[in-house]
């Protein structure tokens, strides 16, 4: 065995090399030819080789095992921005001593080091800049500088970036990439969270978008601030985002973490995510975010479907089980299905930001004609690993927190919120009532009822309950011709009144679940004319039929203002049950059996 | 291959410059295997170009011929009299490859070159950790605590130090080592390291002692850790 002798030999003893006196190097993964230029570079996570041209062409994403680099500011806004449309607008912004504060060497020259390391004066950048051609406001941070900590000029050039953002009434797109505050600032590095939250408190309630983008890795002050406050969140596949770092937390309970903790995707399954998108994806998705906001408040398309129904009488009687038969094949179109036909720039988001992300409700950005809406619904499959995937289209209490989520993204930027219903009913499970299932949908169907926007609900093809009530609270509400919606399962209702769940063909009937009965309650407002062999048959007609329905109600409701909107909704809803507000049937021998 | 790149061998088989820049349009594609072949007549024709016998070896290492790519990058290590950045290369590649021996061998040269070279005093820890050389691994660790100066890196070190300690028996040395660690951080792996030199040293007192295999499976995704966030920041 050799020992190594060109080490020292510890502490105290003779001998050693002084550091503060040795030539400073560059080495590591990024290999230098003889020349210095770097040509290869080793992947920190495969340990692959790859030609550093070959890097720069994937993006710097490695090739072999899709490792995503990380990137400078200057690097990242060259990839996401239009080339030379960014102005800087942090020139002359700059960390200063504040507290005398010197560890192993002074703040100062940390920070000399720090400016000559990256080339620039501080760890992050700001201004205005055009993406796909639409103008916004960026602001990037840059890891390489003091590993992105915010100090007060980080912070400076965040809350400048809000505020620049709002006088120019621009979205804001943030870049995050930080390790946290930066300890050598004390108190006032603290403070920046503080600062920075309310600036984008302010850009929130000026109804501008922010979109933030987090980067690897994202940690402490940063998530705990601005990086986690944007209306979209997106982070990089594998990037690490979190408060404490994981050893910390992992030394602190004891226990080993689970595989993934704190990646984007553990952070997407836990509902903190909107997208988790690989860097080729960024700009696009950017661009198409941009897209869908500048269609705010544009034109409703013309729609060559069927006119919906909204006379009963017009509607063939059928018998309700046949319905509610219908209403369950399994290859009904899906609300991912529909809004592929309806929309043009249909962009899923996700997660509720308390706990998880729920695949039963979907919903998103998306435009109709050249008109920005929110869409929300619930998802079925056709497949049993899809519906098993789905939960059978049973929400969890995460997915009613996304689509109020969803509801109040639309509230705030002007979005008609159209939503699709087709469920069972909400899961009924017990974590589901652990985690506030019952408030959860309270709180959407409340909140649904107070968004001053334009609302479209459509029953799909199941309506169950306070699972499906809780997207319709709605200006308008339809339902396709073979759907149903109702207040409980007829299996249910059976089982609970007939103490026979074989009654339930009988209990559908008496439940008066059918569209045309509904049309004739005022519980719906039209319906929606299918196919005739229905809408699994033809898809496509299915959804044009559906477009004109909701663009017909668009059109009735758009010249409204939130006012009328808000007190026509309320009168809707408060005529249920009213004397003399409320349509009747006939005694029961004529009901139909 | 590339139009343009063809046509130049084309013109003049003879030219190392046009096979080089060949083999570089190659590698810019992701076609490897054709870069080597192109940056093997640029060395043929070129024997001493230190460039195309960094990126043959480079490119071979990348197709996984780890013999190859050692051998041309001592070739060019021998010819640039230890050039710093190839020595790093070649450390790179034999790291990878887990010849643990010959990396430690080249590790120490570098650091004898470069005495602020961080990745590779910490190669010449873990390695003569891994090597059963402990006092080595206490002088690098030791050395390594003073050229870290990243944030909050000091912790790895000290845990180094205290590893090389504990594996040598040197328990009160151990202690004191672990007592010093302390004062950079009171967490798990930290006061673990502590109780279990205390427990050697002075025998069980109450304290909960981990068993040591428990302790170096932490202590070695720790050393991981150490050297991914290195890893990280050079990459970018």
């Amino acid at each position: 065995m050799t020992s190594h002798q060109s080490l020292p030999a510890g502490p105290g003893e003779s001998g050693l090399p002084n550091p503060a006196s040795a030539p400073a190097t560059v080495a590591g993964t990024a290999i230098s030819g003889h020349s210095g230029e770097v040509r290869w570079v080793k992947c920190p996570a495969c340990a692959a080789l790859v030609y550093s041209k070959r890097l720069q062409r994937t993006l710097k994403v490695c090739p072999d095992c899709g490792y995503h680099f990380r990137l400078g500011a200057a690097e990242r806004l060259g990839q996401l921005l239009d080339a030379g449309s960014f102005q800087d607008h942090s020139i002359g912004v700059e960390s200063h001593d504040i507290l005398g504060f010197n560890d192993s060497k002074p703040y100062l020259i940390r920070l000399a080091e720090a400016r000559r390391k990256t080339g620039r004066s501080e760890g992050a950048v700001c201004g205005p800049a055009t993406l796909g051609g639409h103008p916004l406001v960026v602001a990037a941070m840059d890891f390489g500088f003091m590993g992105g900590s915010m100090g007060a000029a980080v912070g400076e050039i965040i809350t400048r970036a809000a505020e620049l953002a709002i006088d120019r009434r621009l979205p804001l797109l943030i870049v995050s990439a930080s390790g946290g505050a930066r300890m050598q600032e004390g108190c006032v590095s603290l403070m920046q969270m503080a600062k920075t939250s309310q600036a984008l408190a302010r850009l929130h309630e000026a109804g501008l978008l922010c979109v933030c983008l987090n980067t690897d890795p994202t940690f402490g002050g940063v998530t705990a601030s601005f990086a986690m406050l944007g209306d979209i969140l997106i982070a990089e596949p594998r990037s690490l985002v979190g408060f404490a770092g994981p050893s910390v937390i992992q030394q602190t309970i004891r226990q080993r973490l689970p595989e993934g903790f704190q990646t984007a995707e553990f952070l997407s399954d836990h509902g903190m995510l909107d997208l988790v998108e690989p860097r080729e994806n960024l700009r696009q998705v950017l661009s198409k975010i941009l897209t869908i906001h500048a269609a705010v408040g544009g034109s409703l398309p013309s729609a060559g479907g069927r006119p919906p129904l909204t006379s009963w009488s017009d509607l063939a009687t059928r018998h309700a089980w046949e319905v509610v038969t219908a209403a369950r094949d399994i290859n009904r179109p899906t609300t991912l299905e529909y809004a592929d036909y309806l929309f043009d720039h249909v962009l899923e988001l996700h997660g509720d930001r308390l706990y998880g992300e729920n695949p039963s409700i979907v919903g998103g950005l998306a435009v109709l004609g050249e008109m920005a809406v929110v869409f929300i619904g619930h998802q079925k499959g056709h497949t049993t690993s899809e519906m098993i995937q789905r939960n059978f289209g049973m929400p969890d209490p995460e997915g009613y927190r996304k689509a109020r989520r969803l509801m109040c993204y639309g509230a705030k930027f002007g979005m008609p919120v159209i939503c699709l219903i087709d469920t069972p009913g909400a899961y009924p499970g017990l974590e589901a009532e652990e985690r506030g299932q019952a408030v959860a949908i309270a709180r959407c169907i409340q909140t649904m009822s107070r968004l001053p926007v334009p609302t479209v609900a459509v029953v799909t093809g199941e309506g169950g309950s306070g699972g499906a009530l809780a997207l319709a609270t709605a200006d308008r509400v339809l339902m396709l011709e073979n759907a149903y919606y109702s207040v409980i399962s007829p299996e249910g209702c059976s089982t609970i009144l007939w103490n026979d769940a074989t009654a339930a063909p009988r209990a559908a009937a008496a439940l008066r679940i059918t569209a045309p009965d509904l049309l004739r309650l005022k519980v719906i407002d039209a319906v929606v004319a299918e196919p005739e062999a229905g809408a699994p048959a033809n898809p496509a007609a299915a959804a044009a039929n559906l477009k004109t329905a909701i663009v017909t109600c668009l059109g009735d409701l758009r010249g409204l203002s939130s006012t009328e909107l808000l007190e026509a909704r309320y009168r809707r809803f408060r005529a249920f049950g009213q004397p003399g507000l409320q349509p009747t049937f006939d005694p029961p021998e004529e009901r139909p059996e | 291959m590339s139009e343009s790149g063809e046509i130049a061998v084309h013109a003049d088989p003879d030219d190392a410059g046009a096979w080089r820049q060949l083999g570089l349009a190659a590698a810019e594609s992701g076609r490897v295997g054709e870069a080597v072949q192109a940056f093997q007549r640029a060395v043929l024709l070129r024997p001493t170009d230190l460039d195309n016998l960094v990126d043959l070896a480079n490119a071979s290492f990348a197709l996984g011929r780890v013999d190859e790519a050692v051998e041309l990058l001592r070739r060019a290590v021998d010819l640039s009299s230890d050039s710093p950045p190839l020595l790093a290369n070649l450390l790179e590649v034999l790291t990878a490859a887990g010849r643990t021996e010959a990396a430690l061998e080249v590790a120490s040269r570098l650091v004898g070159l470069e005495s602020k070279n961080v990745r590779a005093v910490l190669t010449v820890a873990e390695l003569s950790l891994s090597a059963g050389d402990n006092p080595a691994a206490l002088r690098a660790f030791t050395y390594l605590r003073r050229v870290d100066d990243h944030d909050g890196h000091a912790i790895y070190a000290a845990h180094g130090q205290v590893t090389a300690l504990l594996r040598d028996e040197r328990w009160r040395a151990a202690l004191e080592a672990a007592i010093d660690a302390t004062r950079l951080n009171r967490y798990q792996l930290t006061t673990d390291l502590l109780s279990y030199a205390a427990t050697k040293l002075f025998g069980p007192r109450g304290h909960p002692c981990r068993p040591w295999e428990e302790l170096e499976s932490a202590l070695a995704a720790e050393r991981e850790e150490h050297r991914r966030l290195h890893d990280e920041e050079s990459a970018a």
